[in-house]
């Protein structure tokens, strides 16, 4: 798209007026909006800058309501922020757009339900975990929500007694905890790769 | 640098002639694109504007393809949404090897995609303490087992897991375990032919 000032065209072997040709000037000075693009961007006294192939590169913040509230690569460690400045706000990781995976706040980080999702190390993962407790031999609720990988009991009473569980009969809900005492109690972890 | 289209010149003392005026302003007036820089950005009526420093501020949103599908801040008063394509990921990368970084290392520490959140480098820290690596097996006698760790473990935690048909303390034992390496770890439980499950954890 071109400037596209109006401009008066001058006639051969008219006169051509100071009037004239200030209006053309003045029309082409004037243009309120520039319709031709940036062949590449620079502002900032080239602090930032973009290389012609749809990549920009600034050297400073990028802002909602300052200048670096929201991203800050002026150091060499990068500052992701939500807007609040204060203690509200959240962090959604969307795949795709609209889709929540995991979300973060001051609180911590969250794995949003829908499909399997957990933390992924270099070597294993995690995705359910869940306490729970009890005292003596019997049925417990767990709930992880899924059938246990593994489920570690260990007794709290101030007695020391065998204890176990038996995997053949877990559930998505419960867990045959097996312990050789009385009614003493315990703690259990439910944990789900 | 410049709107860069080709004008005729003026030779001074002699006549300009219409057509040349008419053609330069042509030039100049359909020029499709412009070479060069403004002292600050300021577009969308103020919406987007950058403060002479390298700062940008944008009221808006980011994105590839349609607005908001990288970045969004302003669907909400108080959320930041960072977003990957469908199939895609978010990755974290530590470092950049560019010409101007000479000697620098760009490491892909972590990414998040639909599966959840992967810790490539290093481990997960909590407030106190941290995980870094995890692994589990099976057995039922005692005996030296491959953790399958990569390294050699913080903590294994063998749990009985028999079947329960006999009454304490036939299912139920004592299990620990000894000498971890990178590779193995010795199980000991009470009585050998009961099933245990082992959760191998390196912090």
């Amino acid at each position: 798209m071109p400037l596209g000032a109006t401009l008066t065209t001058f006639t051969p072997h008219t006169p051509t007026s100071a009037a004239t040709m200030n209006a053309n000037f003045s029309a082409l000075n004037s243009i309120s909006t520039l319709t031709i693009p940036f062949i590449t961007f620079s502002s900032d006294n080239e602090q930032i800058q973009s290389d012609g192939n749809g990549n920009l590169l600034w050297s400073g913040g990028l802002g909602f309501a300052g200048y670096n509230d929201l991203f800050d690569g002026t150091g060499t460690t990068t500052l992701i922020k939500t807007r609040s400045a204060v203690t509200a706000g959240v962090f959604h990781f969307q795949i795709p757009n609209g889709t929540d995976v995991l979300t973060v706040t001051n609180s911590g980080w969250t794995f949003i339900p829908g499909s399997k999702r957990g933390i992924h190390f270099t070597t294993g993962s995690i995705t359910y975990t869940s306490p729970f407790g009890g005292a003596g031999s019997g049925f417990y609720s767990h709930n992880l929500g899924v059938v246990p990988n593994i489920v570690l009991p260990v007794t709290t009473n101030q007695n020391v007694q065998r204890i176990g569980y038996v995997a053949s009969t877990m559930t998505t809900t419960q867990v045959n905890i097996r312990c050789d005492g009385g009614a003493l109690g315990f703690w259990g972890w439910a944990i789900g790769f | 640098m410049g709107i860069n289209v080709s004008l005729i010149s003026f030779v001074p003392a002699t006549l300009i002639r219409s057509k040349d005026v008419n053609a330069n302003f042509a030039a100049l007036n359909a020029a499709t694109g412009f070479t060069g820089g403004v002292p600050t950005i300021n577009m969308d009526a103020g919406k987007i504007t950058s403060d002479g420093n390298g700062n940008i501020k944008m009221l808006g949103r980011l994105g590839k393809t349609v607005s908001a599908d990288i970045i969004d801040w302003s669907n909400s008063a108080t959320d930041t949404y960072i977003k990957a394509g469908t199939g895609g990921s978010i990755q974290f990368v530590v470092g950049a090897a560019t010409s101007a970084n000479a000697g620098a290392v760009a490491k892909l520490v972590a990414s998040v995609d639909t599966t959840g959140l992967h810790i490539l480098s290093g481990g997960f820290s909590f407030v106190t303490g941290s995980l870094s690596r995890s692994s589990f097996f099976t057995g039922n006698a005692p005996g030296s087992y491959n953790h399958g760790n990569n390294g050699v473990p913080s903590m294994l935690c063998p749990m009985q897991n028999n079947l329960g048909t006999g009454g304490p303390p036939t299912d139920c034992q004592a299990i620990g375990f000894d000498s971890p390496s990178a590779t193995s770890a010795h199980i000991t439980n009470e009585f050998p032919g009961n099933p245990f499950k082992c959760w191998v954890i390196a912090f």
